[in-house]
């Protein structure tokens, strides 16, 4: 295939229809960085939530009728789990410290006051607090303090095995639903890919029959006829995703340069990732791919419906 | 070269476009194909030229058989021939270069080689100085030449030509024909549909008369 020829194809197919190809590039671009953005949010989404999940405690909220006796022990068998670590005692002086945080003054003084008072300290709960053992990879921990809530809950002596169960099933049912419109949502943009291009072609094609009648009454092979389209609709695809993976890198820079501005998201900056090259370069392939698949459908029609034998025999 | 065995074809109607056609052609002969309008030269010129397919009948050019012939074999018989049109066919956004320079480029020749040929066919057709003008700036017999010159790029055993003078005035017409006269001296196999008769008189050629998608008679 002569490049001369092929070049001479791409110039008059922008100078017939530069509108359309920009419009189509604009089209395909904005497709493909949501893509990319729906691609970063998956991939940063579970991200987060193993996070969030290698940060959360196990609390055993001790029966009222345990002794002190009985609550070591527990403690020492607890601690001999080797799924946990970091195993300690808290009780209701713990609680209100813990509630007291950092908050502001007038908040803490009436806080200390409520450390002090003998009687509420009594009426709050006693337990067990433990970290999972962090030898366990992160993105396996949630599912595992499930899993040790359930059995240390049936211990004698714990009432409640408590690691925010709800607010982790609930966090874990909205990422299957989002990953299920994601993905919906990505197979939707592949086939508007897939449409685009084809369309494209269809309209370059249609300016061009009298063009490929010719090279066909003169033998051109289909290889030949084929190339140039196919090599217009690739570039185009590349030149929208080069344009698309670019706004979504700096899309996603300054969405991490504000993360970490404030010391309550520093951590989650710190945790979510961008692109790497080989996610890039195996998207785009996927893209230009979608892209080749509807220039080749598009010519596999012309081919069925318009070959120079029928539309003569026709005539 | 080119051998028809009771060809018919039909288009639904029915119209009966060829009725049992029976031709030989040898190798580096010039034939006329005459007859009036709708006598059937265009079907036959469309067959031979593989752009159509007899109903029944064989119909077989050099070593291909021409009967359902598809594909890259479709390709390779019309890299073969050359083929000239009434119309011309020429690319429009292509210069004559361009255009004489297609079927070479098809085939994949070096950029080098395309240059020289067509440069010197160019110069054989007398359009040396045509090269980069575009086919709308040329004459109708200019036009005609190139589209010869494109024909004939690829030194094909067979031209077949469908009313080559049908849109020139007589003394083009005449130049044309010494033309493809001149290529069937060099051993070039020459077919050429045309109604006109005067002009196949004046060549003293073999002619073929259809009438009705039959042969009627023709003269060696």
């Amino acid at each position: 295939m002569n490049l001369r020829w092929i070049l001479n194809h791409l110039q008059a197919s922008v100078r017939h229809h530069f509108f359309s190809y920009i419009a189509v590039l604009s089209v395909m671009s904005f497709l493909w960085m949501v893509g990319l953005g729906i691609y970063l949010s998956g991939k940063n989404a579970d991200a987060l939530l193993t996070l969030w999940g290698t940060s959360q405690e196990i609390n055993f909220f001790l029966a009222d009728n345990v002794s002190d006796e009985q609550k070591t022990k527990l403690t020492e068998r607890i601690a001999a789990d080797p799924r946990l670590e970091a195993v300690q005692t808290f009780d209701g002086r713990n609680l209100i410290q813990e509630l007291r945080g950092d908050k502001e003054a007038d908040s803490v003084a009436i806080y200390n006051q409520m450390i002090e008072d003998a009687e509420l300290i009594a009426l709050l709960p006693e337990g067990i607090q433990a970290q999972l053992n962090a030898n366990f990879p992160a993105q396996d921990k949630v599912h595992l303090m499930k899993e040790i809530a359930a059995e240390w809950s049936q211990a004698s002596g714990i009432v409640q095995a408590s690691y925010g169960h709800d607010f982790t099933e609930q966090f874990r049912s909205l990422y299957q639903f989002s990953n299920l419109i994601f993905t919906a949502l990505l197979s939707f943009l592949v086939l508007v890919s897939i449409v685009l291009s084809y369309q494209l072609t269809h309209l370059a094609i249609s300016s061009r029959k009298s063009e490929i009648e010719i090279l066909e009454f003169i033998g051109a092979t289909r290889r030949f006829i084929w190339s140039p389209f196919l090599i217009e609709s690739l570039l185009l695809a590349s030149a929208a995703f080069v344009v698309a993976g670019g706004l979504t890198y700096l899309g996603f820079q300054s969405v991490q340069g504000a993360l970490a501005i404030s010391p309550w998201t520093l951590e989650i900056s710190k945790h979510i990732s961008n692109l790497t090259l080989a996610e890039f370069l195996a998207l785009a392939v996927l893209a230009l791919g979608m892209s080749l698949v509807g220039a080749f459908l598009s010519l596999k029609k012309l081919q069925a419906k318009d070959s120079s034998t029928r539309r003569l025999a026709r005539s | 070269m080119i051998s028809l065995s009771h060809v018919y074809k039909t288009y639904p109607g029915p119209v009966h476009a060829l009725r049992d056609i029976d031709l030989q052609v040898g190798k580096g002969e010039f034939v006329f194909l005459t007859g009036p309008s709708g006598a059937g030269k265009t079907t036959l010129f469309r067959m031979m030229c593989a752009f159509d397919q007899p109903t029944s009948g064989k119909l077989q050019v050099g070593e291909h058989l021409l009967n359902g012939i598809t594909g890259d074999e479709l390709a390779s018989y019309r890299q073969s021939i050359g083929v000239v049109f009434q119309d011309y066919k020429l690319l429009s956004n292509r210069t004559v270069f361009e255009n004489v320079a297609l079927p070479l480029l098809i085939r994949g020749d070096r950029t080098q080689t395309i240059h020289s040929r067509v440069q010197e066919m160019l110069e054989r057709v007398g359009l040396s100085n045509y090269a980069k003008t575009l086919p709308s700036a040329l004459s109708g017999g200019e036009q005609q030449r190139t589209s010869i010159a494109r024909a004939l790029i690829h030194q094909p055993n067979l031209l077949i030509a469908d009313e080559p003078t049908g849109n020139l005035d007589p003394d083009l017409s005449d130049q044309i024909i010494t033309l493809l006269e001149k290529i069937c001296s060099q051993g070039t196999t020459v077919v050429v549909a045309t109604h006109d008769h005067e002009l196949v008189k004046r060549r003293r050629k073999r002619w073929i008369r259809l009438n009705q998608g039959q042969l009627e008679g023709g003269q060696q």
